[in-house]
């Protein structure tokens, strides 16, 4: 880690154990430990629709369930792997070998760049195939991650990516815990720097507005006091999250999600077509704080998995 | 231009992964091309500014040899795995007589200039649709042994796809010899793979005979669709404010900063212009930077704002205005060496279309970017390139794949890049 600064103010520290002291961690206390359905806190009842039956269903279960333990075994070694001096020397041989200086900075920014990409890739599409001579595919496929992000460096910004495939494999989960139940767990935690990493590794780049509204969420959920921009709405009954997810939306530019509280339109003349705004502009709002909370909530999952169930 | 050159590749094993790959001279100040061949376990790069260089072949082979597929690929670019030159190959009954390693080098140069062209810049439907045809035709007169990823009948087909969605808008491409000339050879080699596709597509032409082709100016206006060009100046300093900020602007990013800084807790960042689709971004300082906010710049040209968290001094953070907030966040070296590239590509993309003065505009630019991250080798060349666009500003470009995509010169103008 860098040091700050020691005569400025600075965010209060963590005593819990660094990002890159958690992924340290051995795979296998992280994949051991029996975890709760992913995204579901504890004690709360998730709708899922039809409820599942029959064999099939069952089978399709049981494979899903071995998919999921197998992205989580390859993430753990792909965190373990990357935050190794393996993963600085390659990113400096492939640096060097294109005539680039490999500085700590350069090799930071390369590892960044892999660390994001090959986990989306883990989460959206699954496991990686096991190779037919039983070597691990986890750093091979890391380490071309690598050459990749180099030769990204020169290479112009992509625009089109000639094949769009990383599309997400997995449903999103149906997870939709109350802003409450995480303000709890937010309380409860002091790896919130992990979870601003988790919202971006976990945002849906068609959707970035989600992640910038996650983000704001966090801040304010741990931060209530803190001065908010004039023009954020404020629920007049809200509880605290309820505010944060507001603000969020806001600074997230999801305007529409309040014009029924312009005044233009609480004052107009004709009622019945402002209550007809109010509602749309009300389902709006909350189909948005459902997409934040489901985001919210995968990004927790990720830090909680990492962690090997903390807090 | 000379031949490609691949004589001096050194061979050089990955402490990692025991890979062997055969280096070459460094990249220039444009940066690289990629193909990836043998199914994607060999790949080359070639230098952008001066595609008939081989920079770099990855080669895939470990210690124990190259899989028969990876020799194979190599033999066809003339080395072995060990970066000695391989023995010829024979001619080639799809790449036909000219099946030499020096003619498939000069094809795989100009398929890997096209593919970053169609990744790197956003062309219109048309353009698109042109480019990802092109691409599919060059790569049907490279060997199949070679492997090329993606493979010559799936890229057939998704340029073919690309141009009977046009519909009518395909109408004014119909009536430009080039464009006629490469759907011919796109649907004359789509007919190995898919028939019925390759029927379709030379339905798509009409009769052709006496057609008079349009002015070129007027016929098409492809490449002024061509945006992702312009780049920002660098870090740009706030004007006058509470506490000034520096921001970052990705490559690419054509806006000019108007106002940043830090006013109540809130990271404030207003945008000159073109701020449609631009994000500002907050990260606090650390070996991997932590995102603290996002946040859209609104379509009205008001300033984009970002709550942070209590306690952050300005030094802690790195802010910086993207279109893609999905990216990490880099530091402002890697920023800066990112930028010196894109203009450099910028730079070739406008000598191409023999935008002479404009192109030494770019390479200047790209001498600067060098210049500042302590490149002087890659500065040097910059400005070489600099000067030779403005001596080859006159007469027109030469021609380019349409006609003939097996023989092109790498650094050739593209079809639809030729009209506009």
């Amino acid at each position: 880690m860098r040091a700050r600064r020691s005569a400025e103010p600075t965010v209060e520290p963590t005593a819990e154990p660094t990002v890159d002291e958690v992924v340290a961690r051995p795979a296998g206390e992280v994949v051991a430990r029996g975890l709760p359905a992913r995204g579901v806190p504890a004690g709360e009842v998730v709708a899922r629709g039809v409820p599942a039956g029959g064999v099939r269903a069952r089978r399709e279960r049981q494979v899903s369930d071995r998919q999921g333990e197998l992205v989580r075994e390859q993430e753990a070694a792909f965190v373990a792997w990357i935050a190794s001096d393996e993963a600085r020397a390659a990113a400096r041989t492939d640096l060097r070998r294109r005539g680039l200086v490999a500085d700590d900075a350069t090799v930071d920014d390369v590892l960044g760049t892999v660390a994001l990409r090959v986990l989306r890739r883990l989460r959206r599409r699954g496991p990686l195939a096991v190779h037919a001579d039983g070597s691990d595919p986890v750093v091979a496929y890391a380490r071309r991650a690598v050459t990749n992000a180099v030769v990204d460096l020169l290479r112009g910004p992509v625009v089109t990516p000639l094949d769009d495939g990383d599309q997400p494999a997995r449903p999103p989960t149906g997870a939709t815990g109350s802003p409450e139940a995480l303000l709890d767990r937010l309380d409860g935690a002091r790896l919130i720097d992990d979870l601003r990493r988790a919202v971006h590794l976990e945002m849906d780049e068609r959707a970035p507005w989600a992640a910038a509204a996650a983000l704001a969420f966090v801040t304010l959920a741990t931060e209530p006091a803190l001065p908010v921009d004039a023009a954020v709405p404020v629920p007049e009954d809200g509880k605290n999250a309820e505010r944060a997810m507001w603000a969020g939306l806001h600074y997230a530019g999801r305007r529409d999600c309040f014009a029924d509280r312009e005044p233009a339109v609480v004052s107009t003349h004709d009622p019945a077509a402002a209550a007809r705004l109010a509602r749309a502009c009300r389902t709006r709002r909350s189909r948005a704080a459902a997409t934040v909370r489901r985001l919210l909530w995968r990004a927790w999952d990720q830090v909680t998995d990492r962690a090997g169930g903390r807090p | 231009m000379t031949g490609p050159r691949h004589g001096d590749l050194v061979a050089s094993v990955d402490p990692v992964t025991n890979r062997i790959d055969l280096v070459g001279p460094a990249p220039g100040p444009a940066g690289v091309v990629r193909v990836e061949l043998a199914g994607g376990r060999v790949q080359v790069e070639y230098d952008a500014a001066d595609p008939g260089t081989v920079t770099l072949i990855s080669t895939g082979a470990r210690n124990g040899g190259p899989s028969p597929d990876t020799a194979r690929a190599l033999r066809r670019l003339g080395v072995a795995s060990d970066g000695r030159p391989a023995a010829a190959t024979g001619p080639d009954r799809l790449a036909g007589p000219d099946s030499s390693a020096e003619a498939i080098h000069t094809r795989l140069a100009r398929f890997a200039l096209l593919a970053a062209e169609i990744e790197e810049t956003a062309l219109d439907e048309h353009a698109e649709a042109l480019a990802r045809l092109e691409l599919g035709v060059i790569a049907a007169h490279l060997p199949d042994d070679l492997g090329l990823v993606p493979d010559a009948g799936t890229l057939l087909a998704t340029g073919a796809r690309w141009f009977l969605t046009l519909g009518r808008g395909a109408g004014r491409l119909r009536r430009v010899p080039q464009v006629i000339g490469l759907v011919e050879d796109a649907a004359r080699a789509l007919r190995r793979h898919d028939e019925a596709l390759a029927a379709a597509l030379a339905e798509a032409l009409p009769v052709t005979a006496g057609a008079p082709a349009e002015p070129a100016k007027l016929a098409l206006r492809l490449s002024a669709a061509i945006r992702a060009d312009r780049l920002a100046a660098g870090p740009v300093p706030g004007v006058e404010g509470r506490r000034r900020l520096p921001v970052l602007c990705a490559a690419g990013v054509d806006a000019e900063v108007r106002r940043a800084e830090l006013v109540d807790g809130h990271v404030v960042v207003a945008l000159r212009a073109s701020a449609a689709g631009m994000w500002l971004r907050v990260h606090r300082r650390d070996r991997r930077p932590v995102p603290i906010g996002f946040a859209p710049f609104p379509d009205d040209g008001s300033p984009a704002r970002v709550l942070l968290p209590g306690g952050v001094v300005a030094t802690d953070l790195i802010v910086d205005v993207t279109p893609r907030p999905e990216e990490p966040c880099w530091h402002e070296r890697t920023h800066a060496l990112h930028r010196a590239v894109a203009a450099g590509r910028h730079a070739l993309r406008l000598q191409r279309r023999a935008d002479g003065f404009a192109a030494a505009d770019r390479w200047e630019e790209c001498a600067w970017g060098w210049e500042r991250l302590g490149d002087r080798r890659r500065a040097e060349l910059a400005r070489r390139h600099a000067v030779a666009a403005t001596v080859a500003t006159d007469g027109p470009p030469p021609l380019g794949a349409g006609s003939s995509p097996g023989a092109a010169s790498p650094a050739a103008p593209f079809v639809f890049e030729e009209w506009s």
